[in-house]
């Protein structure tokens, strides 16, 4: 019990190193990834955000539900896009008791080693539990072992890639697969607040991460589907220098141009009062920095990356619940904007959404959702 | 067997009218390129007028037919395209045939649909390049088919392309080998057994299945001299995939095709011409043979892609459409007469390079990263992967 104190303890205290703009593990980490895609603004907000609700009561009473008595680690393989499971992932295993190897994305190999060393610092329990490590994948020489000798894998990557792990690895395999989100601003939306929330959901990681909207559903007719449109047109404009959207390959700037292509013909006809249906932002790297287009109500258009994003009209709730039935892809979020009934809320849940949130928070998961500290136990 | 043409002409007078001047243009064989430049024109003013999203795609683009003054000039549309808006120049009403790209996918890829209100053109353009390129030297040949019967497979345009072949240029114990999802070995096997020149037309992941168990049950067939190969679709992720290479290898060992005698066949639902690898073309017209004293000429065209006169290509930058300097790398952008019914101007998502007489397909572009947290375990994975 004084070992789940102190734990929950210095849990908290190494949450609020990384929310401290200041601390030592913020300065290496901003360091760390100087070099990477990512904006030095998105960056710090993604680090703001990581932890903003782990404090010490919480870390108490989820170190205490689940006590961990297997020495054996769990190993974690990282994502390459996106740098807050790999934060999350450490803490929920140090909430969990559990000892874990941090296998590192070859594109970011910094964050898991400072995770490490900052563990060290803390004391223990904390210290000796993360083994930071990286491999080039499939390593015959160290793959093998390193499966062999942990008692989990969690691994965050695409369906196919996850199913394959099953046969080569001895444990069970907790995989995060690809996913998508959706937005829905209701009637009673304040549309500037909405687009203003659903600008950053969309600019945090260009949409790379699996909690960020493709498509925005408005309730009520085209008109007020192209006025949120032009909102979020604005929005992402003031983004584009609040959260600078990251450098991009030529491959990806050509993917980026191929979907404006595409989207050009999708997009509903401009009306007569001459506000247009597909908006881009100013030039980087050859293309637009973002793009919004209006389209005609329909499954969920998705690109991916790159800040493009749909906007469709939409009937109702009700309405977006029979598209998202419809869809044979698999939703991870929904953000919405303006008042959703509860008994809504809770269909919608229970429809295949894994969250539902307000626009404006769903890059800003609760701690322990994605990975669970029930992933570790 | 069921025949592949039987389907409605719900054209109108003016698609009528269009169809008479390609066709005639399709079968010339002095074909002109002012000629080709006044069909590309009207098909484009054609598609303006009547396909609206098209129209929608122009008007951003600031090109019009007033403005165009060659078949480059035409906007060209994205092929992915067919699967988020309706690109068709009728009414609902008057589709007479429907062909479906491979099913939606997890990653929210959805289907594209070519629709046309006859088959004339597609036939048409079909069986000439074949006769062209793939059959040069003979009227009828047995072909063997390995993918899905146009009744298993009603939307799909390879099944209906196979079947109207078979139709036409196909000899007595041509068919399909697949059944219920399978290759029917047994009848496959008889089937490769006979002393007939065949036609062997098949999916890539299908050649691997055959291959697969040939290597298992020690089958090396030696089909009848002037037998050929036409492979076709790439692996989309139903079989393991077999370097190209090694795939045309196998075609020597265990069916017994010189490797002159195999070609990829280059198509989509979105076209309605295809692209045909000149090795065959070459082979029988003697331009080109193994022990030539121009091996490095031979190996070039192998895998040159090469289209009909009613079809032309260029490469052109994936990000600003505009074409490259020849052997550079870029999208493959179409222009295709017998897509009357759609769009004629087609920008593919396939990355290749131009070259005399045609191109090399490099493979698809790259595009997206994947989509949600999913990149470093990609990587471990595939890497991994025997």
């Amino acid at each position: 019990m004084v070992d789940t104190s102190l734990r929950a303890e210095l849990i908290a205290r190494g949450a609020a190193q990384w929310r401290d703009p200041q601390s030592r593990v913020r300065e290496r980490a901003r360091a760390a990834l100087h070099d990477s895609a990512w904006s030095a603004q998105v960056i710090e907000s993604a680090l703001d955000d990581v932890l903003f609700d782990l404090d010490e009561e919480r870390a108490r009473m989820l170190a205490v539900e689940s006590a961990n008595v297997d020495a054996r680690p769990i190993l974690v393989v990282l994502p390459g896009n996106i740098i807050g499971p790999t934060i999350a992932s450490a803490f929920c295993a140090a909430t969990a008791g559990a000892n874990i190897i941090l296998k590192s994305p070859g594109d970011e190999r910094m964050l898991a080693p400072i995770l490490a060393e900052q563990f060290e610092s803390l004391g223990r329990p904390l210290a000796g539990t993360i083994d930071a490590r990286y491999w080039k994948g499939g390593d015959p020489e160290i793959e093998p072992a390193v499966f062999a000798a942990v008692r989990k894998i969690i691994a965050f990557g695409s369906d196919e890639a996850i199913d394959a792990i099953g046969p080569r690895a001895p444990v069970p395999v907790r995989g995060f697969g690809i996913s998508y989100s959706i937005g829905f601003v209701t009637k009673s939306a304040d549309t500037t607040q909405a687009a203003s929330g659903a600008a950053r959901d969309i600019a945090m990681f260009d949409q790379r991460g699996c909690m960020s909207p493709q498509t925005i559903y408005v309730e009520g007719d085209e008109a007020r589907a192209l006025l949120f449109a032009h909102a979020l047109d604005a929005e992402l404009r003031r983004a584009s220098d609040t959260l600078p959207r990251a450098r991009i390959s030529r491959d990806e700037a050509a993917a980026v141009a191929m979907a404006i292509r595409k989207l050009s013909v999708s997009a509903l006809a401009p009306k007569t009062h001459g506000l247009d249906t597909l908006m881009r932002g100013p030039e980087i790297d050859g293309v637009p920095g973002y793009t919004v287009v209006v389209e005609p109500t329909g499954p969920p258009t998705i690109e991916g990356f790159g800040r493009i994003v749909s906007v469709k009209p939409c009937e109702s709730m009700e309405t977006l619940l029979r598209i998202e039935r419809a869809a044979s892809i698999r939703l991870e979020s929904l953000g919405y904007a303006g008042d959703v009934p509860s008994e809504l809320l809770a269909q919608l849940m229970q429809s295949g959404f894994v969250r539902v949130c307000p626009l404006g928070e769903m890059q800003r998961p609760p701690f322990g959702y994605r990975p669970t500290v029930e992933d570790f136990a | 067997m069921t025949s592949a043409t039987n389907v409605n002409d719900r054209r109108d007078a003016d698609a009528r009218a269009l169809d008479e001047q390609i066709l005639r243009y399709i079968a010339s064989d002095t074909p002109s390129d002012a000629e080709f430049k006044r069909l590309a024109l009207e098909c484009f003013a054609y598609q303006y007028e009547r396909c609206e999203p098209y129209r929608r795609f122009c008007d951003r683009q600031g090109r019009t037919p007033k403005d165009a003054v060659t078949w480059l000039d035409v906007p060209a549309v994205q092929t992915a395209s067919f699967a988020t808006a309706r690109l068709a120049c009728f009414p609902r009403e008057r589709t007479a045939i429907e062909f479906h790209s491979s099913g939606t996918t997890s990653s929210g890829e959805r289907s594209s649909t070519l629709e046309l209100d006859s088959p004339a053109l597609y036939e048409a353009s079909l069986v000439a390049h074949f006769r062209r390129r793939i059959l040069p030297d003979a009227s009828k040949m047995r072909i063997i088919a390995l993918m899905p019967s146009r009744a298993d497979a009603p939307n799909s345009s390879l099944s209906y392309m196979v079947q109207h072949l078979i139709d036409t240029v196909g000899a007595p114990r041509s068919g399909f080998f697949i059944e219920d999802g399978r290759l029917a070995f047994d009848s496959l096997f008889e089937a490769l057994v006979r002393r007939e020149p065949a036609l062997i037309f098949g999916t890539a992941f299908a050649f691997v299945h055959l291959l697969d168990r040939c290597r298992a049950v020690g089958h090396r067939f030696r089909l009848p001299s002037g037998s050929r190969v036409i492979e076709t679709g790439g692996f989309k992720g139903r079989s393991r995939e077999v370097p190209r290479s090694e795939l045309y290898a196998a075609f020597v060992d265990f069916l017994g095709v010189p490797r002159q005698m195999c070609a990829s066949e280059y198509g989509m639902c979105e076209l309605g011409s295809q692209w045909y690898d000149a090795s065959i073309e070459d082979m029988l017209a003697h331009r080109a043979s193994l022990g030539s004293s121009h091996p490095n000429a031979l190996s070039d065209r192998l895998d040159l892609k090469v289209g009909p006169h009613w079809a032309k290509s260029i490469v052109v930058d994936p990000v600003t459409a505009q074409p490259v300097e020849r052997g550079t790398e870029g999208l493959i952008h179409i222009f295709d007469l017998s897509n009357r019914g759609s769009v004629c101007a087609l920008l593919t998502g396939d990355l290749g390079v131009e070259r005399e007489g045609g191109f090399v397909l490099l493979g698809r572009s790259p595009g997206a990263p994947p989509k949600g947290c999913s990149i470093d375990a990609d990587d471990l994975l595939t890497r991994g992967r025997g």
